[in-house]
């Protein structure tokens, strides 16, 4: 650090500053989640694609966050379930059901190649409850790719009420 | 050594990582083809197939024109394409999750300052400062991996556990699976996920506070650590950040034929060899 700060007196570097400035402010964004909660609320949103504002999601994108939180999904088919304990979704004996853990952005399932391949390859329309929690935040939401006349799927959202 | 190499050496391993999943990305690339997801959240150009596919076939192509110039003003031109096109990929419906284009992108801007600055500053001063902002760029992405498991389903193991060790098909949890029973397997995970977290978090802190060198291959063991205990796949994700890592192994002088030839008044000012970042 003192070399770098020695070399930046011997040569006047603002873009060495600017980057010096994102690292520290980015850092601190990461260093604060833990105990703030519009951060850890952020972040969860970010996670599901629920930021209010895209390109406000867009601007936390460089953000590093591999792996971060616990990130569960169900992938099942039939119509959405009505009943949650929490935010876990409760569903009619012996529908299908498929639930597991991912590492980061739970959405990926339907946005990503492979999960796109596997859960709408068929053509048929189908759902995902996703649920992020960090130190008793969580954030559950349900996404429906439903199948268009045009081709392929459109895709909407909606929060899962804790009940 | 010169400063041509080092830029040559990093943006090498970030191209590198793009190609280390050249074939999934080529199938991803047909699958959103054929089925398409509207998505109102996301703008219609960042749902396009036709970007996702010229932003990464530019940057593959720019990261190759490295090879073939030593024109600063060339790779200054193609660190700035490669950063603006790495963002598009971070921020498109195709491939927002992908922490590749994270990585690469942090890499690419410090591509962007390092090309811009390597027109003006002598080689230890551009060195000085290369090696200090990679180091603590290495911090902060570790850090983001690490914060973000602070917290009880990692601490316990459970979330690495359904990940990796329940049925991950990799060499290191099928021996385990094989050798371990269920109760085993899973104060291991409980283990594997602490260390995890507590190497990702105290290298926040280390890589802000040793020497360059030390930094540096602190940052090569971990990186490579990640990927080949858990998934050969992470390749893509780390090799642009071992690029940066290696910013610190090149001495921060230039080499004594280079320095010969440019001669005694135009040597440049030379840093203690090793010296802290």
């Amino acid at each position: 650090m003192r070399l770098f700060f020695a070399a930046l007196r011997r040569s006047h570097d603002p873009l060495a500053l600017l980057l010096v400035a994102l690292v520290v402010g980015v850092s601190g964004w990461i260093l604060a989640m833990p105990a703030c909660r519009p951060i850890q609320a952020a972040t969860l949103e970010r996670f599901h694609l629920r930021t209010p504002s895209y390109w406000g999601w867009a601007a936390q994108q460089p953000i590093p966050s591999m792996y971060n939180f616990e990130n569960r999904y169900w992938w099942f088919a039939g119509p959405a379930p009505e009943a949650y304990r929490g935010t876990a979704p409760l569903f009619a004996d012996g529908q299908s059901i498929e639930t597991r853990v991912v590492n980061h952005f739970p959405g990926r399932l339907l946005t990503f190649g492979d999960g796109r391949y596997r859960l709408l390859g068929n053509g048929e329309s189908c759902h995902l409850v996703l649920r992020s929690r960090y130190r008793g935040q969580e954030l559950a939401t349900v996404w429906n790719a439903k199948a268009s006349p045009r081709g392929g799927f459109d895709l909407s959202r909606a929060t899962v009420v804790d009940e | 050594m010169n400063a041509i190499a080092v830029y040559r050496t990093v943006s090498g391993l970030m191209l590198l990582s793009l190609l280390w999943k050249m074939t999934v990305f080529a199938i991803f690339f047909r699958v959103y083809a054929t089925i398409p997801l509207r998505d109102s959240f996301f703008p219609a150009p960042l749902q396009s197939n036709t970007l996702l596919a010229i932003c990464y076939l530019t940057i593959v192509g720019l990261g190759v024109g490295t090879y073939a110039t030593r024109s600063w003003r060339f790779l200054q031109l193609q660190s700035i394409v490669s950063c603006v096109s790495l963002f598009v990929l971070c921020i498109h419906q195709g491939s927002y999750n992908d922490v590749t284009f994270v990585t690469a992108w942090w890499t690419s801007l410090w591509c962007a300052w390092f090309a811009r600055r390597a027109a003006v500053d002598d080689y230890a001063t551009l060195m000085a400062k290369g090696s200090f902002l990679a180091q603590i760029m290495l911090a902060m992405i570790l850090l983001g991996g690490g914060v973000g498991k602070w917290t009880s389903e990692y601490w316990s193991g459970e979330v690495l556990y359904e990940i990796y060790f329940r049925d991950r098909d990799f060499w290191v949890f099928n021996l385990l699976r094989g050798w371990a029973s269920e109760e085993m397997l899973r104060w291991i995970a409980t283990w594997y996920s602490r260390g995890v977290v507590i190497v990702e978090s105290g290298c926040f802190v280390a890589l802000w506070c040793l020497p360059r060198r030390v930094a540096s291959i602190l940052a090569v063991v971990v990186f490579t650590s990640i990927a080949l205990f858990s998934n050969f796949s992470l390749f893509s994700v780390l090799f642009s950040a071992i690029g940066l890592a290696t910013v610190g192994l090149f001495p921060t002088e230039a080499t004594k034929t280079l320095a010969a030839k440019r001669g005694a008044g135009l040597q440049p000012a030379i840093l203690p060899h090793g010296s802290a970042g």
